[in-house]
């Protein structure tokens, strides 16, 4: 059994911090990598040693580099590398190139996200295993008179999906056969950009889902389990921005099968490690198999809140080669945990980013009170990089507390120098559809009236700055604050040369 | 006897300011010269403070948020509060009169300009300059923060001017492109 | 005097006639067009109970023309008063009487205030809103301009004289504002053409509406005439009120002094940061005008003309300065013709009333281009030169980033006359920048290699180690000192004070002949 003494984190940000948590408490040595794009970042200051990315290509970014990022865990002699999520966490390449140098790739096996990575081939085990999808293409689509054809013999609405894709981009739904060209356009051209691979696929699209997700651990002896599921339906262009464990859709029955289905599918391809398989819920509790993530989730703190497991912790174990010491009867889902994600987005203009400088923040501190965070006073909101300032993850006994708590770890949330998503959340929390567990993939869309939520006399107070700083303006123009007579009383010497030479 | 002048005036003492939200909302405030404001003629005192955390804070009736200051230009002021902008233009009774009166007056503008609504990379123009396009037609499609977004012409008539290249990257509130209404 | 006695009495009914003229009928019409009258306006601009009002009773000369009408004042209101505290006369065209239209006696009341201000050393204001030229009364009204424009000539640069223009302003009318130092304008309700929209359509057939044709926006942005638009009149004469406090009364004396709570040794770190290390990237160089200067106050002008190039006043500890500096974020900073006339004619004025100029520079160099070269980029480019070097008041620049070629000689360049020269680290001076140095100076080397990008890109990287630095400037004693952008404020001020009573005796001479 290998023993992970250093691991180096291709990451950066939060998860980049998650994980040092973790691993200083298992007495690991964390190298996080420095880039010119943010050197002075929070997670560089927590690392046992900062690595300097090598002599910049302009190409590829940072953490897409899978050579450089090789080459610097072997200069550093690091048994493991820990991808996070996002960049080279489901890049089966990098996890072979791993191990081929004899590095620990914590994640699963390079065949297990190749398989689960192609849309194509993880359909194609699901259906062999009997666990129920949504009808498409169940392979790339070509071109869009081929799309048309398909979505003629399923119906429309359809929704077109990168085949290598995630997190919401390369995605497009299609209402009207007259729309296909331009949204086939749009989602190959975006799966290009955002994963070098512009193949798309097309299936059925599912009105006002609920997005369940089900976190899967499982080891390299074979045995899988799973933590129970996560709610993340509360999507803005397949973006999630609110999740919470357990979900109100679930009775312990339907999640008993989901959960079961979940395992069953990760079996089907030796899986180990934390990984997430995701189904869609409609509204006759009929799921689909949609896709499994084999990485760690942005949202896997839910999960910890309300099972009490660490799951970067076991992560690292099973990536040296521990057993699971749960059964899945010992997993225990207590209480409720609901995750807000804080990104520099202006909520008001159409989530659009917000970059620039975070010139104050004030985290709320209290129990049941969690925040996940990679940024502090002058860090920098840069384009390079996803938008997330914070996750702030609270528990509760009951979701009604959890709610209640968020709120108020909220109000006390204060960021100065950039616009957030906090009013959109306080603006969920406070909605009728969401308290009483009423929710869907278009709860944005439909259930909230206003994107934002204005506290009491907010809209007042602000006129009344304005106005405060109005009179502050005119006061400051007065004639009081003006010294003429320094200006008329002039050194002699200058008076008269200045005289001379008119 | 004076000579007749009926506007009432701005100073910065003792004197009315409307707050106008760029979404129609008004508040009438009394400006008093101790500093304190009257709103709806009930006397409230609103406090504001720079405190040693870095924020500011503006209170009132045991309210109390974090407020910034974003932009001034001229009276117009956006300021930030709880994350969400407020833009307000403080006017005198006078300048209100004069605003609502220009607005009835004022033909509506026969060019639009499409300003970036973020900062970006232009992937690609769509439109060609002459071109007629529809409302809701995409002009072009702008990448920010790895998302494609289309860009769509909010009125009816004729692309006057393409500003941007395919290619470039733009700043926010740049103008990219003017449509001439039909 | 007996106050009800028959000669007290004609003094009183031949007021109130007078008043009549100010009824709230025509008060009312004018707020009706969405602008103040003539009496309001100047209430606004003087402090209050200051304003003293000259030749209230002045009318028109008979003319033959059967349609002229009287009225007391012709037209314009003229006087003095106090403006924050200090003397200033002012003209404040009437539109309700007469339409504002100029004639001789209007003329001549002009005239009298302009030639009082200058024998005061005062600053003048002119309130336009008429007309224009008074039809019945002919070349009388002709005569009136001229002799008004030639004194706006002999004032200028002895005494600030501002024009704010709050209704219409046509014909020869608008060249006494252009003569003048400032000119405001009112959105929506003023504008200023030379030939108006009815003759253009016989000219040249072509349909514009008043406010393209002349309205504040298109002097503002277009044709650079405007150097300040407001939204209505009480923000324009605000407008004005605060830029006056950055003036001095004449050209003898110092502009006067704000008392600050900004500390002259505060030292302001986040200027390290604001100057992107990747040297293509932009960034608002408002930005850090506003770190340096007291409180982050500064008025800018003509903000939306040539706004590659920032003009603005602010103060230093106190003391007023004038602002050079070069915008990254509009066509890379680079200079350009109206850039080039715009800083100019700011320096022109900066010099003439004892006003500290100071340079932030990052420049890549001047905007190449055939449109640029054919409407003579030379010539104009010149200009800035001219002003440059000309100038005597005390003159400190700061080399925040780029600095090659000709540009870095045009802004303030240590030879050309600048007092003190600082450059920040990231300061780059050289002949060109790293691109096209390599080319011309490895072009061989580049030619026969197998990957040329590259090499390119070494070389580029090697240039500005060696070359594109302010060190070497440093040594040579073209830059006084390199220095750390988070004390530039603290610099700045020192070298102000250092430069407090500086003076330069220039040649005997008319004038010298700046290329126009």
């Amino acid at each position: 059994m290998t023993q992970i003494k250093s691991l180096l984190i291709a990451n950066r940000g939060e998860i980049a911090v998650r994980i040092i948590a973790t691993a200083k408490k298992m007495g690991i040595k964390v190298f996080a990598i420095k880039t010119l794009k943010e050197p002075n970042e929070m997670y560089l200051q927590l690392a046992d040693e900062v690595i300097e990315f090598p002599a910049q290509n302009d190409e590829v970014p940072e953490f897409l580099d899978v050579e450089n990022i090789i080459i610097l865990a072997k200069e550093n002699k690091v048994d493991a590398i820990h991808p996070g999520y996002g960049f080279l966490s489901e890049n089966p390449y990098f996890a072979k190139r791993c191990e081929e140098e004899k590095i620990i790739f914590i994640g699963p096996s390079a065949d297990a996200i190749y398989k689960m990575g192609n849309k194509t081939i993880a359909k194609q085990i699901a259906t062999k295993h009997n666990i129920p999808l949504l009808k498409g293409s169940y392979g790339n689509v070509k071109s869009y008179s081929e799309a048309e054809e398909i979505a003629e013999n399923i119906g429309y609405p359809v929704i077109l999906k990168a085949a290598s894709g995630g997190g919401g981009r390369g995605m497009r739904i299609v209402e009207h056969k007259s729309d296909m060209q331009k949204m086939f356009r749009l989602a190959t051209s975006e799966a290009e950009k955002a994963f070098n691979d512009a193949s798309v696929f097309i299936e059925k699209y599912v009105r006002n889902p609920r997005h369940i997700e089900f976190q899967i651990l499982g080891d390299k002896l074979g045995n899988v389990i799973h933590l129970g599921e996560r709610e993340c339906s509360i999507q803005r262009k397949h973006q999630k921005l609110m999740e919470e464990a357990p979900s109100s859709a679930l009775t312990p029955q339907l999640r008993e099968i989901m959960g079961n289905e979940a395992v069953k599918i990760a079996k089907a391809v030796n899986y180990y490690s934390a990984g997430t398989v995701e189904f869609l819920l409609d509204a006759n509790n009929n799921f689909f198999f949609m896709e499994m993530n084999t990485r760690i989730q942005v949202e896997h703190p839910v999960t910890e809140m309300v099972t009490g497991v660490d799951l970067i912790e076991w992560q690292i174990r099973i990536a040296n080669g521990e057993r699971i010491s749960y059964a899945q009867k010992d997993i225990k889902i207590c209480g409720w945990a609901i995750e807000c994600r804080i990104n520099a987005e202006d909520v008001q203009s159409n989530f659009s980013p917000c970059l620039g400088t975070i010139q104050k923040i004030s985290i709320p501190r209290s129990k049941n009170v969690r925040v996940d965070t990679g940024v502090r006073e002058g860090s920098e909101i840069t384009p390079y990089f996803d938008s997330m300032i914070a996750k702030l993850i609270v528990y509760g006994e009951t979701r009604q507390k959890a709610i209640q708590t968020s709120l108020t770890a909220l109000s006390k949330f204060k960021i100065k120098g950039l616009k957030t998503t906090i009013p959109f959340c306080k603006a969920v929390l406070h909605n009728k559809a969401f308290k009483q567990g009423r929710i869907n993939t278009s709860f944005i869309q439909k259930d909230l009236d206003l994107l934002y939520y204005q506290e009491e006399n907010e809209e007042l107070l602000a006129a009344a700055f304005a106005v405060f700083s109005h009179v502050n303006e005119l006061r400051n123009d007065q004639e009081s604050q003006l010294d003429y007579e320094k200006g008329k009383a002039l050194n002699p010497w200058l008076l008269n040369k200045r005289i001379k030479s008119l | 006897m004076e000579k007749h002048t009926n506007a009432n005036l701005v100073t910065s003492e003792n004197d009315r300011f409307i707050a106008l939200s760029s979404k129609g909302s008004k508040f009438d405030f009394q400006s008093k010269p101790n500093g304190s404001f009257k709103y709806k003629n009930q006397l409230f005192d609103f406090k504001v403070t720079h405190a040693e955390d870095g924020f500011t804070y503006i209170e009132l009736n045991g309210q109390k948020y974090a407020v910034e200051l974003v932009s001034v230009n001229q009276n117009k002021y956006e300021v930030l509060i709880n994350s969400i902008t407020y833009v307000f233009t403080v006017e005198t009774p006078f300048s209100l009169k004069r605003k609502d009166l220009l607005k009835k007056q004022a033909p509506q503008s026969k060019v639009e300009s499409i300003p970036a609504p973020m900062p970006g990379k232009i992937l690609d123009v769509l439109v060609e300059e002459g071109a007629a396009v529809n409302e809701g037609d995409a002009l072009l499609v702008l990448e920010a923060m790895k998302m494609q977004n289309e860009i769509t012409s909010h009125i009816k008539g004729k692309v006057k001017k393409i500003f941007i290249k395919k290619g470039e990257n733009v700043m926010k509130d740049d103008v990219m492109i003017e449509i001439e209404r039909n | 005097m007996d106050v009800n006695g028959k000669l007290f009495k004609r003094y009183t009914s031949r007021y109130e006639s007078y008043l009549k003229q100010y009824s709230r009928e025509n008060t009312e019409k004018q707020h009706a067009k969405g602008k103040l009258t003539a009496i309001e306006r100047i209430e606004l601009l003087f402090d209050q109970g200051t304003f003293e009002e000259i030749d209230a009773f002045m009318t028109a000369a008979e003319t033959n023309f059967g349609k002229s009408t009287k009225a007391f004042g012709d037209g314009v209101i003229t006087g003095f008063g106090n403006i924050s505290g200090r003397l200033a006369f002012v003209y404040a065209q009437d539109f309700t009487v007469m339409g504002g239209s100029l004639g001789a006696a209007h003329a001549a009341k002009i005239i009298k205030m302009q030639d009082m201000a200058l024998k005061m050393g005062a600053p003048i204001i002119g309130l336009i809103d008429s007309g224009g030229a008074r039809i019945q009364e002919g070349v009388a009204s002709l005569a009136g301009y001229s002799g008004i424009f030639r004194r706006n000539v002999e004032a200028s640069g002895v005494i600030p004289q501002i024009s704010v223009i709050m209704g219409p302003a046509a014909g020869g009318a608008v060249y006494s504002p252009a003569l003048t130092d400032f000119i405001f304008m009112t959105a929506k309700t003023s504008y200023m053409f030379v030939t108006g929209p009815d003759v253009v359509k016989q000219v040249l057939n072509e349909d514009v509406s008043f406010e393209d044709l002349g309205g504040a926006s298109t002097h503002s942005k277009k044709s650079g005439v405007a150097d300040f638009v407001f939204e209505d009149e009480e923000n324009t004469i605000l407008g004005l009120k605060r830029l006056l406090s950055y003036f001095p009364s004449n050209n003898l004396e110092n502009p006067p002094f704000v008392l600050t709570d900004d500390t002259a040794d505060r030292i302001e770190e986040r200027l390290r940061d604001i100057v992107p290390d990747d040297a293509n990237k932009a960034y608002d160089v408002r930005d850090v005008i506003k770190l340096i200067v007291d409180n982050g106050r500064f008025m800018e002008v003509a903000e939306n003309f040539a706004a590659n190039i920032v003009v603005c006043f602010a103060r230093l500890a106190g003391q007023s300065i004038g602002i050079i500096a070069n915008q990254p974020k509009v066509l890379a900073g680079t200079l350009d013709i109206n850039s080039s006339i715009k800083a100019a004619r700011f320096i022109r004025f900066c010099d003439s009333f004892n006003i500290p100029i100071i340079t932030l520079e990052d420049v890549p160099g001047f905007l190449p281009g055939i449109d640029q070269e054919h409407a003579g980029i030379i010539r104009h480019g010149a200009k800035l030169l001219y002003a440059y070097a000309d100038s005597t008041v005390p003159k400190i620049t700061v080399i925040l980033r780029k600095s090659y070629g000709g540009a870095y000689c045009v802004m303030n360049s240590k030879n050309l006359g600048g007092d003190f020269n600082f450059a920040w680290p990231s300061a780059e001076i050289a002949v060109m920048g790293p691109d096209g140095a390599v080319a011309i100076l490895y072009r061989k080397e580049l030619a026969e290699s197998k990957d040329p990008a590259k090499l390119k890109k070494e070389l580029a990287a090697k240039y500005r180690e060696e070359i594109a630095n302010p060190y070497i400037a440093d040594e040579k004693g073209y830059i006084d000192e390199v220095i750390d952008p988070a004390y530039t404020r603290v610099k700045l001020i020192r070298a102000l004070k250092a430069l407090e009573n500086k003076h330069v005796l220039t040649p005997q001479r008319k004038h010298g002949n700046i290329p126009l």
